[in-house]
């Protein structure tokens, strides 16, 4: 079966940890409400560099932004958030490692925010 | 190319599908200046145990050029075993020979693993599963089984290998 070579970049889209374009000040105040929880995290497209995307995570009191950027390995198309050390397909991998695995990450991903429908 | 005898070795554990490819990749720490790395580090994968593999590939590590091979062994996940982390765990790692990728390459030495299921255990596990049960049409939902890799391995190298 054929696979599309863009389904990376769009696998997570119906993901509910999945924000789509929000500022990082939305993702600040979204997990600013539902929070203050370790582990509380959100993905989202990222408005400074498309094509990339940004986790936001709270730990420790406070709220860090990580870059998710793509990077070709060996032809195929795999997003990274610490330089191309630790290597995903799509971002649903990358959410099931860290959520398993911390990483470079302050502590390991715990409870998504939800979206909230308006 | 000359090592003086030594290498600075990593290993790299790629999680993939042999249909749709690698799905993850990780690499351990380097060691400087080996013979013997005992990198005694710990990955949790999440993964369906009769479609995906992992591989495991050791590199010497080079500054200015391309980091040599040194030898990968490929492990199918049907037959682990499950163990409960909260028992005492025994360590009971396994020795796999390493293996050329190719008829050129010349490998020597093993690669000491332990890797074991985590049977679902307890409430706070369950929670987070749960929110991850968005698994895309066409994936089984299986065990939601965790495989934990130990990697201690000493490739056993004859000095002046090239």
């Amino acid at each position: 079966p054929l696979h599309p070579p863009t389904l990376g970049h769009t696998i997570h889209r119906t993901q509910p940890w999945f924000h789509g374009r929000i500022s990082r000040k939305e993702a600040h105040s979204m997990i600013e409400k539902q929070g203050p929880v370790d582990g509380l995290f959100l993905l989202r497209d990222s408005q400074s560099n498309p094509k990339t995307f940004v986790l936001t995570l709270y730990c420790q009191q406070k709220i860090r932004h990580f870059q998710i950027l793509p990077c070709e390995d060996n032809g195929q198309l795999v997003f990274s958030l610490d330089d191309g050390n630790t290597k995903f397909t799509d971002l649903i991998q990358l959410v099931e490692f860290y959520q398993l695995n911390r990483g470079i990450l302050p502590c390991k991903l715990k409870h998504y925010c939800s979206q909230i429908s308006l | 190319m000359l090592t003086n005898g030594t290498s600075d070795p990593y290993a790299k554990v790629t999680l993939y599908d042999p249909i749709n490819g690698e799905l993850t990749s990780v690499q351990t720490k380097t060691i400087k200046k080996t013979l013997d790395p005992k990198w005694n580090e710990e990955f949790f994968f999440r993964v369906q145990p009769m479609q995906h593999r992992i591989l495991f590939e050791v590199f010497d590590e080079n500054r200015l050029t391309r980091d040599d091979f040194l030898g990968l062994v490929d492990i199918p996940l049907q037959h682990i075993p499950t163990e409960n982390p909260n028992q005492e765990r025994p360590y009971t790692f396994k020795d796999f020979i390493l293996h050329p990728r190719s008829h050129k390459s010349r490998v020597k030495g093993h690669l000491r693993l332990k890797m074991t299921y985590l049977p679902k255990s307890n409430a706070s596990e369950e929670d987070s599963t749960e929110q991850t049960d968005e698994l895309e049409p066409g994936w089984e939902l299986l065990d939601q089984q965790n495989v934990t890799v130990h990697s201690q391995p000493p490739p056993a190298l004859p000095s002046g290998w090239e």
